[in-house]
């Protein structure tokens, strides 16, 4: 399997109207919870390969800001330059 | 095109809210800040150097991927995977970045860096717009059309701080 080359989170109002319903329609699918703290945004992830290839689009919780720090990892450290 | 010198890239200085603000802003204006390759290789093998977790490192290296791009696309040949193979000095970055600047210097609508001091004359020559992190954060409040996303950013923390 290859590996994920880029993760972008991206507003659904800048994508295509099929994919905003579906990212509209996946977030109700989640429970009143998450439509509670959805803020329109969603993980776009592409995997590894020239050309790349979307291998999925999900809808997140809160935004870009919210995510990174809901997926900080204690094994992992950004450097400083 | 936006371009970053490494500094604003990633440093460990007191100015995550105006980084956070930065990524934000690319994330809600679907664009990606331009690096130098040289740049970005030292990111990507610092950055698995340092992280025990090597697939949490790969994630967070691809979230950055989603955010910043190096100037060409590098790929080894038997896996088409970008593949660091080593870091480079803080000099070399500042050689590179610079280069980078001076061949596409039509091209950059801004420049941020942490460091005016060592492109001012390069920014000034070719006329490149040039500010700091907190000056592109302080340049949003004073823009119309960026204004708006700020107000929604600024909300978010507002939000945050309520909870």
């Amino acid at each position: 399997m290859s590996k994920i080359f880029e993760i972008r989170i991206v507003h659904k109002d800048a994508m295509p109207e099929h994919v905003r319903r579906q990212i509209v329609a996946d977030a109700v699918k989640k429970g009143v919870s998450f439509q509670k703290n959805f803020k329109g945004f969603a993980k776009v992830t592409y995997i590894t390969n020239s050309p790349k290839s979307i291998q999925s689009v999900e809808p997140i919780m809160g935004t870009i800001i919210d995510y990174f720090e809901a997926n900080k990892k204690e094994g992992v450290s950004i450097p400083s330059f | 095109m936006i371009v970053v010198c490494p500094k604003a890239l990633a440093s460990n200085d007191s100015l995550s809210l105006e980084r956070n603000f930065l990524k934000y802003y690319l994330s809600i204006c679907k664009k990606k800040a331009k690096l130098a390759n040289e740049v970005w290789e030292t990111f990507r093998y610092k950055t698995l150097q340092l992280s025990a977790d090597k697939d949490g490192a790969y994630e967070r290296i691809a979230e950055y991927r989603g955010m910043f791009e190096p100037e060409t696309l590098v790929l080894n040949a038997e896996f088409q995977e970008e593949e660091p193979k080593k870091e480079y000095s803080t000099e070399q970055m500042k050689e590179k970045t610079k280069s980078f600047l001076e061949r596409n210097w039509a091209d950059v609508e801004l420049f941020i860096t942490q460091t005016p001091e060592n492109y001012k004359d390069l920014c000034k020559t070719k006329d490149i717009p040039l500010m700091s992190l907190s000056e592109f954060y302080l340049d949003c409040m004073s823009n119309d059309k960026n204004r708006d996303l700020l107000m929604r950013y600024w909300y978010k923390i507002y939000e945050e701080g309520r909870e």
